[in-house]
């Protein structure tokens, strides 16, 4: 939904956005969907009827589009791929933000983060398969989705209160250290990947340049990379001045 | 679906080879499509029926699609018949006529001698078997 895409005056950008939504829920191609809205802005044109007299309710029309198209489900193998690839960043994230919060010398890795780590995997391959296989009725793939995320933070939170036995302890400059590692090194990695073989796929217009549309994939990929490391700076920003400014006011 | 008096479920079964029909006047865009049906007196037909028809119709190989770029617009997609559309219009074609000239004759038996003939045949000679059903 990052991607850029004019259109005449007669569609919405809420009709535009919602029939982008469903036929991304239903797998479309980057591509095929710019064909998509290319349509509808020259019949929309040529008619003079806005989009949803023309065509209707976009997931309606979206669903009309796809139906005879066969859905494909990505194996559970690359879900927990991919799931895993962001897990490093995520762990580097976390690993930081601890030893900021944290006031003693020392981060104590406690039985409930451990086993919160593997809830978080088990929770994130969950919700990407929920999504896929009830994309069709959007609603309840929306709910069962709200409904994965909120049970697995849910029980993340019970075994960080619950399980407060250490299995070890790191001091705070270690752990920043191997945190500050993973999340740079998670982000330079997903760089590296990028440019070999980018996995964004964003909306493109008929007829553009195949390669164009290439470094807007590569640029998309490489923004979400460094989300995670931008993240902790800011993150660590806040927490440092919200700490100064207790202290001061102490 | 329609905007004009055909009931729906008429247009679903005959749409596919009306456009077939249009296309084979030459290659032609959406809404270009739309106004030929809708001058032929089918009725207009909204862009929310008539691309996911064509989307069939591609992915049969009946119609070849075409980007041409537009003069400060955002382009036209052009869709042209194949060779096989040719022949699975002269299929559909001679079957909906034959399909045309039994329900007129079932309809409005003395409106012509062929099916004056058709409305004398015994009942059992003209319509099929019911067929029993689990």
């Amino acid at each position: 939904m990052t991607d850029t895409w004019s259109t005449a005056p007669t569609i919405s950008p809420g009709w535009r956005d919602e029939l982008v939504l469903a036929l991304r829920m239903r797998d479309v191609p980057g591509s095929r969907i710019g064909e998509i809205l290319a349509e509808v802005d020259e019949f929309c044109a040529d008619s003079g009827l806005d989009a949803q007299a023309a065509f209707g309710a976009p997931a309606t029309y979206a669903e009309s589009l796809t139906a005879s198209e066969g859905r494909t489900r990505t194996p559970l193998r690359d879900d927990l791929r991919t799931t895993g690839r962001a897990l490093v960043g995520f762990v580097g994230l976390v690993v930081v933000m601890a030893c900021v919060v944290d006031d003693g010398p020392d981060l104590a890795i406690t039985v409930g983060w451990l086993l919160g780590l593997a809830v978080v995997l088990v929770g994130c391959v969950l919700t990407v398969r929920v999504l896929g296989r009830t994309a069709p009725v959007r609603w309840r793939g929306m709910a069962a989705a709200a409904g994965v995320i909120v049970a697995t933070l849910g029980a993340v939170v019970a075994l960080g209160m619950l399980l407060t036995t250490t299995v070890a302890t790191v001091p705070d400059a270690v752990a920043v250290t191997v945190g500050a590692l993973l999340l740079v090194g998670d982000a330079i990695v997903g760089t590296v990947r990028a440019r070999r073989q980018p996995t964004a796929d964003l909306v493109s217009a008929p007829g553009a340049d195949p390669e164009w549309v290439r470094r807007r994939n590569v640029r998309a990929d490489i923004l979400a990379a460094w989300l995670l490391p931008a993240f902790a700076v800011v993150g660590v920003g806040i927490l440092l001045g919200m700490n100064a400014l207790l202290d001061r006011l102490a | 679906m329609s905007s004009d008096p055909w009931p729906g479920e008429w247009l679903r079964g005959v749409l596919d080879v009306c456009v077939l029909a249009v296309l084979a006047e030459g290659s032609t865009y959406g809404y270009a499509i739309t106004a030929r049906l809708d001058e032929l007196g089918l009725g207009s037909v909204k862009g929310g029926t008539l691309y996911p028809l064509l989307v069939r119709l591609e992915q049969a190989d009946l119609v070849t699609t075409q980007w041409r770029p537009g003069v400060g617009g955002p382009g036209r997609k052009y869709f042209a018949l194949t060779p096989a559309g040719r022949a699975e219009l002269s299929r559909r074609g001679s079957a909906w006529r034959a399909f045309a000239d039994l329900t007129v004759a079932i309809v409005d038996p003395s409106a012509d001698p062929t099916a004056a003939a058709f409305a004398a045949s015994a009942p059992s000679e003209r319509l099929p078997t019911p067929r029993r059903t689990a």
